[in-house]
């Protein structure tokens, strides 16, 4: 377990806090880091609160902070369950130019509703994840009760971790790609990353992966077999996306530069029935500071949307800067060339945003956002706004 | 690492592609996707569909308006316009020629409008101008089924099919911004609309419907069940179950409540129902009833006949805030009929309703509802002329539309007018361009989609999971299309 604590540890190091500040700030951190991945996140961890009451006979029971804690048989590590929550609401303002004329739009938003439930019992653990969702998709009539908001799974998983070291996970569960590089950012809540955005990789999907966890903090390698249709479809083809991927910190041994953070990962993919390429590679470097993050990520796609012999390429680079405790301040940048074999088939969305977190879980934040489009891409995709103001805020127990 | 390296080359195995060239498993993937609800909880029915589409380069063209929106988000309709994309009507979306035919108004008289609104929605004008004008172009070369010759002459003309759709457009929109009427189109001067209305005529004053699609039996009349069409063995009719019946009174009078005249209850007194298969093209796999109606009196004479069709999304990417135009489908076509007419009453007994929770639209069966038929282009309707001037009228109805939707969103017409600017030829030349390189697109895609049902079967390979089958009566109002033998 110690092995996987490395975020959290080298957050605990590069921190000027007192002891009990940096145990409340990290156990935050902890919370709001675990929110920011979709993908493989950190262990559900038994940290001190379920020792401490197995060293109390006269506990059968706790429950603090969302964390119950269940002893369930003696001389047993205690049965783990965390209840969490994360909800971003915005209200967006829309300016495009249409025809001759500037049009506007504005309208309150809800990009997430997560409500997950955690347990783990020794080295086993289980997720149970709901988020909210518009009950049809974007542009469609057809949806439950009008276009109500339903919940839907968004992950359901098991796992077991052997020996501190090996991890294997079986279910509806994250992919490995987007979550190390939200990790890097750090502001999920401002936007999910370019991958997501232009849907070139899920976060979720159906599948298994197996992760062996380096030591001395080095990292962890993963490979992943998945049905590739994401997690709001289902499968239909024969064919399993296989993801190997990486997230390493090279120089976890080097006081210091422990955040430094090297992600790579490969998808060999199809998707639906007649199995149209889907291959991705995707590199990114960046630092996982607590004072700053930030770094660049590059994704080559060969196959978009069905079109097997279309290629993509996407290049993100994003920063964020704590300059004062709880002040963020984030830009983030995702250019898209989406068919290489057309240079005019090209967009820019530049993201700048400012957030406080006026409590712990609470935090708001405004957020701009600018888009430049080649003139291909513009008449392909003509609802496109131009400039979008946010006011965000984000909530995470 | 190694065993790594041979679950990957295992699984891989196993996902081996059925078909190789790219473009045809994007056809395939793109055209089950859209189908994809249907496909699973009454497959038999898209099958017919997918047979429709085999059937001819312009049964295709009809049965692929997700295939152009996915090729028109890709960017792959042509290079980049010259001209501003970014006026969005409310519009029929699929503007394909044979969505266009007569339809009788309240005062009696026939009228040349927009007859299907499966697709209508918000959308660029210049994806419908295209979209009609490939439509045209790959009509003419499935035109004169029975003399390639003259097929061979049409076909050397398609550029000027293309250049007067989109000319026609861009001159009947100009004249609209500069204050011109938007008039209902009753008087044709093309050969091919003339010989429309001329039919249409005949049909109305005969009715024909009655002789076609009805019997007289023991002095009650009733719809025919069976083959309608010797030479369409699919377009067939059989009873309704027993829970359809009994639903279809409900259905009729919240229908009633949606048209723009107010007709006696007694009207849509419900004689008889027959669950009609093999109509259509991209619809073919949706619910449709004829309905047999009273009629404004108790004579057996002027009994009506009604078609229900089941509606569903237009399947339109959101292209402006607010991303959905109506509040359910029903009102997407009810707002459809306001704009994309020239007049509410240009059909006064189309509508909309509901039937055991399915979204339905209600219309009159009419023999004087003669839609513009690829196929009736031959003779002396397949010449060139002939559809150049029937490709101008399609460009003007189509500009008629767009400028329906003035009342709803002011300012649409000049918008369009100043996107395209004073170069309307310009504005025709790239659209005929984008017309003539997509219509080859449109040919190729044809023969791989043919060979995609050799290859993959009816539904294209789509595996069915019993757990989609509806129950009994959801079955019952789906229908079983009857077997026909290849």
């Amino acid at each position: 377990m110690k092995l996987l604590r490395f975020r959290r540890v080298a957050s605990v190091r590069t921190s000027a806090r007192t002891a009990i500040t940096l145990l409340a700030c990290s156990a935050v951190c902890i919370a709001r880091d675990a929110w920011a991945d979709d993908a493989p996140p950190p262990l559900p961890l038994p940290a001190a609160l379920p020792e401490a009451n197995a060293d109390d006979a006269s506990v059968t029971w706790s429950l603090s902070g969302g964390r119950a804690s269940f002893p369930l048989l003696d001389d047993s590590d205690p049965l783990i369950v965390e209840a969490h929550l994360a909800v971003f609401a915005q209200y967006v303002l829309s300016i495009r130019k249409e025809a001759a004329e500037t049009e506007w739009f504005h309208d309150f938003e809800l990009p997430r509703a997560h409500a997950r439930l955690d347990a783990s019992f020794d080295g086993a653990h289980a997720r149970v994840t709901v988020e909210g969702v518009r009950s049809a998709s974007e542009g469609a009539l057809v949806g439950v009760a009008g276009d109500s908001f339903v919940l839907r799974l968004r992950e359901a998983w098991a796992d077991y971790v052997a020996w501190d070291a090996v991890e294997l996970r079986l279910g509806l569960l994250p992919t490995m790609t987007i979550g190390p590089i939200e990790e890097m950012w750090g502001m999920r809540m401002v936007a999910p990353t370019g991958l997501e955005r232009t849907a070139l990789a899920s976060p979720v999907d159906l599948g298994a992966t197996g992760r062996g966890f380096l030591p001395l903090g080095l990292g962890w390698v993963g490979v992943g077999a998945y049905n590739g249709e994401g997690y709001d479809r289902r499968e239909l083809n024969r064919g399993k996306n296989i993801e190997i991927a990486t997230a390493l910190h090279p120089l976890s041994v080097v006081k210091g530069a422990e955040p430094l953070t090297v992600t790579g990962s490969y998808v060999s993919g199809s998707s639906g029935i007649a199995l149209a390429r889907a291959d991705r590679v995707s590199v990114g470097l960046g630092w996982e500071g607590d004072v700053i993050r930030g770094g660049a990520t590059l994704t080559q796609a060969w196959g978009v949307a069905d079109a097997g012999d279309q290629e993509s390429l996407l290049v993100e680079g994003f920063l964020r800067v704590r300059p004062i405790e709880r002040l963020d301040l984030g830009v983030d940048t995702v250019a898209w060339l989406r068919d290489r074999a057309d240079p005019d088939d090209w967009l820019v969305t530049i993201t700048g945003a400012a957030g406080y977190f006026i409590v712990d879980p609470l935090g708001v934040f405004l957020a701009v956002d600018g888009q430049l489009f080649g003139p291909s891409t513009e008449q392909a995709l003509p609802g496109l706004d131009d400039v979008r103001l946010r006011v965000i805020t984000s909530l995470q127990f | 690492m190694p065993r790594v390296a041979s679950l990957s080359a295992l699984l891989l195995a196993v996902s081996c592609a059925p078909i190789e060239d790219v473009r045809e498993q994007e056809i395939v993937d793109v055209v089950v996707r859209a189908d994809e609800p249907l496909l699973r909880a009454r497959p038999a029915l898209v099958a017919s569909k997918y047979r429709a589409m085999q059937g001819s380069l312009f049964s295709f063209y009809r049965g692929t308006f997700p295939l152009y929106l996915h090729d028109t988000a890709a960017g792959h309709v042509g290079d980049a316009s010259s001209f501003d994309v970014k006026v969005f009507p409310f519009t029929i979306g699929d503007a394909h020629p044979e969505n266009f035919g007569t339809l009788l108004a309240a005062d009696g008289t026939l009228g040349f409008e927009p007859n299907d609104f499966d697709g209508a929605d918000r959308y660029p004008y210049l994806w419908d101008v295209r979209r009609l004008a490939i439509g045209l172009v790959v009509g003419a070369r499935d035109s004169n089924p029975d003399d390639p010759d003259a097929r061979k002459v049409a076909r050397a003309s398609e550029h000027d099919y293309a250049q007067a759709a989109a000319l026609g457009y861009a001159e009947e929109i100009h004249r609209l911004a500069r204050g011109g009427a938007r008039e209902r189109f009753t008087a044709p001067t093309s050969a091919f609309l003339i010989d429309l209305f001329k039919r249409a005529n005949k049909d109305l004053a005969s009715r024909d419907e009655l002789a076609g699609l009805t019997v007289m039996t023991n002095g009650r009349r009733r719809l025919l069940r069976g083959v309608l069409d010797e030479a369409d063995p699919e377009n067939t009719t059989e009873s309704v179950s027993d829970t359809v019946a009994t639903a279809l009174p409900g259905t009729l009078g919240a229908y009633r409540q949606t048209l723009p005249v107010a007709l006696p209850k007694a009207f849509f007194e419900l004689k008889d129902a027959a669950r009609e298969y093999g109509s259509g093209v991209a619809s073919r796999p949706r619910v449709r009833i004829l309905l047999l109606v009273e009629g404004p009196t108790t004579s057996l004479d002027d009994d009506v006949i009604l078609e229900l069709k089941e509606i569903a999304d237009s399947g339109a990417p959101p292209v402006a805030e607010p991303s959905v135009s109506a509040d359910d489908v029903g009102g997407r076509i009810r707002h459809a009929l306001e704009s994309c007419w020239t007049t509410r009453s240009a059909e006064p007994l189309w509508g909309t309703s509901t039937l055991l929770g399915l979204p339905v639209q209600i219309r009159a069966e009419r023999e004087a509802h003669k839609t513009v038929r690829v196929a009736r282009m031959k003779e002396e309707l397949g010449t060139p002329e002939a559809i150049t001037d029937l490709a101008t009228e399609l460009g003007q109805t189509l500009a008629r539309i767009h400028a329906g939707s003035e009342a709803s969103l002011p300012g649409t017409i000049s918008a369009i007018d100043l996107a395209i600017g004073d170069d309307r030829a310009a504005f025709a030349d790239e659209q005929t361009a984008v017309a003539l390189e997509y219509a080859d697109v449109v040919e190729g895609d044809y023969a791989r989609f043919r060979d995609a049902l050799d290859t993959l079967g009816p539904t294209l390979g789509f595996r069915n999971d019993t757990t989609d089958a509806p129950d009994a009566d959801l079955a019952a109002l789906y229908g079983t299309p009857p077997e026909v033998t290849p």
